[in-house]
């Protein structure tokens, strides 16, 4: 029964990949749109593409196992680098962004570091701390959006639904990324893939909110 | 009462909908501190500009005041006087001394016409037609010219580039502000030289006063507030800024640089 609901969800946040994938199409060469959703479409065409990859590994068994695993880490540096760039293009600029860049210099070598050491146990580690990275640099823009003149109209603003979705997906799902491992190898599967359904879930809820901030961005335009 | 599966699921639903709940509270939170944020800015700004816009009008009175004053001491002092002297002159004529009356009335004539001139001076410095016509530097020109003729200064006019002309209104604001700074220096600065810079680059149009009088300490504002503020309200206006440097025995200098681009835009 477990089984069949974790699927459903699976299939669920692969269909919203695909929506914001098919979407975000609408970012290319388009001038009209802010400056910092130029390019965001590679977001959910890298995303797309770790799915597909994912098919092929999972239910075709064309792609060995270990080489997946390999391409899974090099995207989670892509989803680290691409996301905490994002996040510095759009929080306004002022001393305080130097030392969230710091952040991400701290961060990028320890991600580095838990990807290339050959434990399993150390993977997980590197998602947790991607996902603690980036709840920090989201924190750190609702932060400047309150000290700084309130001028935007939140509802209508691409970045501020891209920063919440970003918050929502890691946030939620990072006590899973961290006791995943463990859970896999002590509890029964079902209920397992009760706890895991979690991961679907932010992630789903995350491209969700890409896909609301890519509509907001084209609204805009034709506005 | 339930079996384990039915029981993980219904776990499973409770966690979801907590998540959605709490994605949707901090998303509402977010948005009402925010907007609450942005009501009170939306406020604070209105205030500021009904602030701004109340100090540009009683500034704009005070300036209007101090026209009519300057008027009124120029007729009283000078053109009222030669106009009294004159009557006298023709009151006390006498068809016993002929030679008398007409010395009298010669000096009468040249009175009269003195007051004439006085008059079409004030007349022509009150007027914006000089400026509306013939520009900026021509109405500068004529400023210096009238002021070379007391003899008790030395005007120096120096113009370091292309003119670039602006708008009438905007040229004739800036025109009042060289005026009030004379003024003040008639008034108060002791000077015998006084210079005016005028340097047109490409964004902006820079215009300074130089005296070399007594110069006064800026802080002090009791004797020169109104004219500095007049002056910096003015600038102001221009969407520029105003920028007053003086000490105690090194005269004073008055820098305005106004937007040339914002200007042009407007034309």
């Amino acid at each position: 029964m477990n089984e069949a609901i974790f699927s459903a969800f699976n299939i669920i946040k692969n269909v919203i990949y695909i929506i914001t994938f098919l979407v975000s199409l609408n970012l290319i060469k388009n001038k009209n749109i802010p400056t910092y959703m130029r390019g965001f479409y590679w977001y959910p065409v890298i995303a797309n593409l770790m799915l597909l990859l994912h098919i092929l590994e999972k239910d075709l068994n064309l792609i060995p196992k270990e080489f997946f695993r390999e391409l899974n880490l090099v995207s989670l540096l892509f989803h680290f680098t691409f996301l905490c760039l994002f996040i510095f293009k759009v929080i306004p600029k002022n001393n305080s962004v130097k030392y969230l860049k710091l952040v991400f210099f701290l961060f990028f070598p320890v991600i580095i570091f838990f990807i290339v050491t050959d434990i399993i146990h150390y993977e997980v580690l590197a998602f947790a701390v991607t996902n603690f990275g980036l709840i920090i640099l989201c924190i750190s823009y609702y932060y400047q959006l309150f000290k700084n003149t309130p001028s935007l109209n939140l509802l209508k603003d691409p970045s501020f639904w891209i920063i919440t979705g970003v918050l929502f997906g890691m946030s939620t799902t990072i006590p899973v990324s961290i006791i995943g491992g463990y859970l896999f190898n002590n509890i029964p599967r079902d209920i397992f893939l009760s706890v895991a359904v979690i991961m679907p879930l932010g992630y789903g809820v995350m491209h969700l909110f890409f896909l609301k901030a890519i509509l907001c961005s084209i609204r805009r335009q034709k506005v | 009462m339930f079996n384990s599966s039915t029981e993980s699921i219904i776990i499973l639903i409770i966690v979801c909908t907590i998540l959605i709940l709490l994605l949707i509270t901090f998303i509402s939170v977010i948005v009402y501190r925010y907007q609450q944020k942005q009501n009170a800015y939306f406020k604070n700004m209105e205030q500021l500009k009904i602030t701004h816009e109340n100090a540009l009008l009683i500034s704009q009175i005070e300036i209007q005041e101090q026209t009519f004053q300057n008027i009124s001491r120029e007729i009283h002092d000078n053109i009222g006087q030669k106009l009294s002297l004159a009557k006298l002159h023709l009151n006390t004529l006498s068809n016993s001394a002929p030679e008398k009356t007409i010395q009298k009335i010669d000096e009468s004539i040249s009175l009269i016409g003195e007051s004439i001139n006085d008059l079409s001076d004030i007349g022509r410095s009150m007027s914006s037609e000089i400026i509306l016509n013939n520009g900026l530097i021509k109405a500068l020109e004529y400023e210096r010219a009238h002021l070379q003729k007391s003899g008790l200064f030395n005007i120096n006019l120096e113009i370091s580039s292309n003119m670039i002309f602006l708008d009438a209104k905007k040229e004739l604001l800036l025109f009042r502000i060289v005026q009030e700074a004379i003024h003040n220096i008639i008034k108060h600065a002791d000077a015998s030289i006084i210079s005016i810079k005028l340097h047109y680059s490409n964004s902006l149009l820079s215009l300074e006063i130089i005296d070399n009088g007594k110069g006064f300490i800026l802080e002090d504002n009791s004797e020169h507030g109104i004219g500095i503020l007049n002056m910096k309200k003015r600038a102001d206006t221009l969407k520029g800024k105003c920028v007053i440097t003086s000490k105690p025995g090194s005269g004073a200098s008055i820098k305005i640089e106004i937007p040339i681009y914002e200007q042009n835009k407007s034309l």
